[in-house]
């Protein structure tokens, strides 16, 4: 799982030091932004989810028992917000990502094509799986679901973008190990 | 398509342009919902499930608009809750205050681990309770969880009146005199509840409140502090320079950003730690605490002539923001005491002295 921020940092937020809260949402902010844009695929509905977000952080921070807790903690958060912001928006349910594509670079636009091209239940395990390397496990605690739901979603998730990919077979998408590991 | 997908989405990811933090409005949305939360927050946590009903519905009535629990087989629901009065950081004083009115003497749990600390404590109904909750934190014992003290006269134990969804939480409970004591299986570890139950077995009232009265703190807590988890650095240090008589007062960063403003209207600055729920209304079975009627006793925290000697004080210091909490005293009529506290352990306390009829600032010693 990727660090979203120094565990200095949050141990010193944890201790009640509100400057230390403070730096620690800024350190966090462009990570929250990115994560809620990557899986709402609007600009302006992934600022209201990150600002939630960061909202929740501030708040209860000071709650959260061990630092290493931390990162689970945030993931678990910004993908509720996101889900909330989404639901309330109910017609950004077919994401075009277009907000996002700054860059024509071929690749990029691929890849923001492809996520729109998915649901959303099967565009936040698709994100947590390849973009943030978290395992299913920690998948399932960050979006309150169950492992083999999961599993499942991830598998018809990379049936989907197979399909996309049809006309790369000599370039096919990479097997996670931790599938391979799970028999998929 | 590129030909790894986790590469490629990695790479596009951190092309998308971030807009600047909106730490303003982070900050003040925080605030703004922070004394609702906390409310939320602690009955939610509480030791037991709420369930509110219609009033009087099939219960028997023992109690005129009281609070009903049941008990069976290690489960508890508490229906017939209709209203609560809710306080943040109580003080001795609060706690007096609600006891007198109770309708049973109340045995407070004691025998809980050194450094436990009372975060919230709330009862019901709000002119006669026969229900007081109390929550604790002890992050180093991990004590996280509140005690449930009832009139055992509300106490039934008939599966049968129990009403249809009416939700049950899984408790431990035992009577010490006319008051039943339940609290969540979560609360904390089994021999901690034990030592508890045994230790208020061998109290009495007054001995339960003084051992009580060491887990309050002295001071009026404005500032935001967790309802589960330590006190902030600032209160921290705040609870060594608070005065005995209980009439001290930490403001926090959004009441001292407020003061120009509650200056302009020659006003004091209400305690805003209490909050009376009434009208709970009842959702599929369980309470909805968001759609109550919620109602802020009009209580002085800081009178208006202590808002003037703060602004005074911040004034001196060239600052409207201090970046500080302030801690605010009157030791007699006419002087103010304020303290301005950094947020970080490492800054200097100053301590002001301000005349009440002249608001002549004058700087004491400085602390770190």
């Amino acid at each position: 799982m990727a660090r979203w921020a120094s565990p200095e940092l949050v141990s010193a937020a944890l201790s009640g030091d509100e400057g230390a809260t403070e730096q620690l949402i800024a350190a966090v902010w462009p990570g929250c932004f990115r994560l809620a844009a990557t899986v709402i695929g609007d600009r302006s509905l992934a600022q209201d989810a990150a600002q939630e977000a960061c909202v929740v952080v501030h708040r209860k921070i000071h709650g959260l028992r061990r630092e290493a807790a931390f990162d689970a903690w945030l993931y678990r958060i910004v993908m509720r917000e996101s889900a909330r912001v989404r639901r309330r928006h109910q017609a950004v349910g077919q994401a075009t990502f277009e907000d996002c594509l700054g860059i024509d670079d071929t690749a990029t636009v691929d890849v923001w094509r492809a996520l729109a091209d998915l649901s959303p239940e099967l565009r936040d395990v698709t994100v947590l799986f390849y973009f943030d390397d978290l395992k299913s496990d920690e998948i399932a605690a960050a979006l309150g679901i169950a492992h083999p739901t999961v599993r499942t979603r991830l598998l018809r998730a990379r049936e989907h973008l197979r399909g996309l990919l049809g006309d790369y077979r000599d370039a096919p998408m990479p097997e996670p190990k931790e599938m391979k590991q799970h028999a998929f | 398509m590129h030909s790894n997908f986790s590469t490629a989405g990695k790479s596009a990811r951190e092309l998308i342009p971030v807009p600047e933090l909106p730490a303003e409005f982070i900050r003040s949305r925080s605030f703004a919902t922070a004394a609702r939360d906390r409310v939320r927050s602690f009955v939610l946590g509480g030791a037991i499930c709420l369930a509110a009903v219609g009033a009087g519905a099939g219960l028997g009535g023992k109690i005129y608009d009281g609070v009903h629990v049941w008990l069976s087989g290690g489960k508890a629901a508490v229906t017939n809750i209709r209203s609560l009065t809710a306080m943040h950081r109580p003080k001795a004083a609060d706690v007096r205050a609600a006891i007198a009115r109770a309708t049973f003497p109340v045995v407070f749990p004691v025998g809980l681990p050194a450094g436990t600390r009372v975060t919230m404590m709330g009862y019901a109904p709000a002119e006669h309770p026969n229900f007081i909750m109390v929550m604790y934190w002890n992050r180093r014992a991990h004590v996280q969880g509140g005690f449930s003290i009832f009139d055992s006269t509300a106490v039934n134990t008939s599966e049968a009146l129990l009403p249809p969804g009416a939700s049950r939480g899984a408790v431990y409970t035992w009577r010490v005199g006319g008051e039943t004591v339940v609290t969540g299986k979560h609360s904390m570890t089994v021999g901690d509840v034990n030592a508890v139950r045994a230790a208020m077995m061998e109290t009495s009232a007054s001995d339960s409140l003084a051992a009580t009265d060491k887990m309050l703190t002295r001071i009026t807590m404005l500032a935001p502090t967790p309802v589960l988890g330590d006190l902030p650095e600032p209160a921290k240090v705040a609870e060594r320079y608070a005065s005995p008589n209980g009439r001290s007062v930490l403001l926090g960063r959004q009441s001292i950003a407020s003061i120009a403003r509650i200056l302009k209207e020659g006003k004091p600055i209400l305690d805003t730690r209490i909050v009376s729920l009434g009208e709970i209304p009842n959702l599929h079975g369980d309470p909805d605490y968001t759609k109550a009627k919620y109602h802020w006793p009009k209580v002085v925290a800081v009178p208006a002539g202590g808002v003037r000697a703060i602004g005074a004080v911040l004034r001196s210091i060239g600052h409207a923001d201090c970046g500080c909490e302030i801690l605010f005293d009157q030791p007699n009529g006419t002087t103010y005491w304020i303290w301005t506290i950094p947020m970080t352990a490492s800054g200097t306390v100053s301590k002001y002295a301000v005349d009440a009829k002249t608001l002549a600032v004058t700087p004491q010693a400085k602390t770190r």
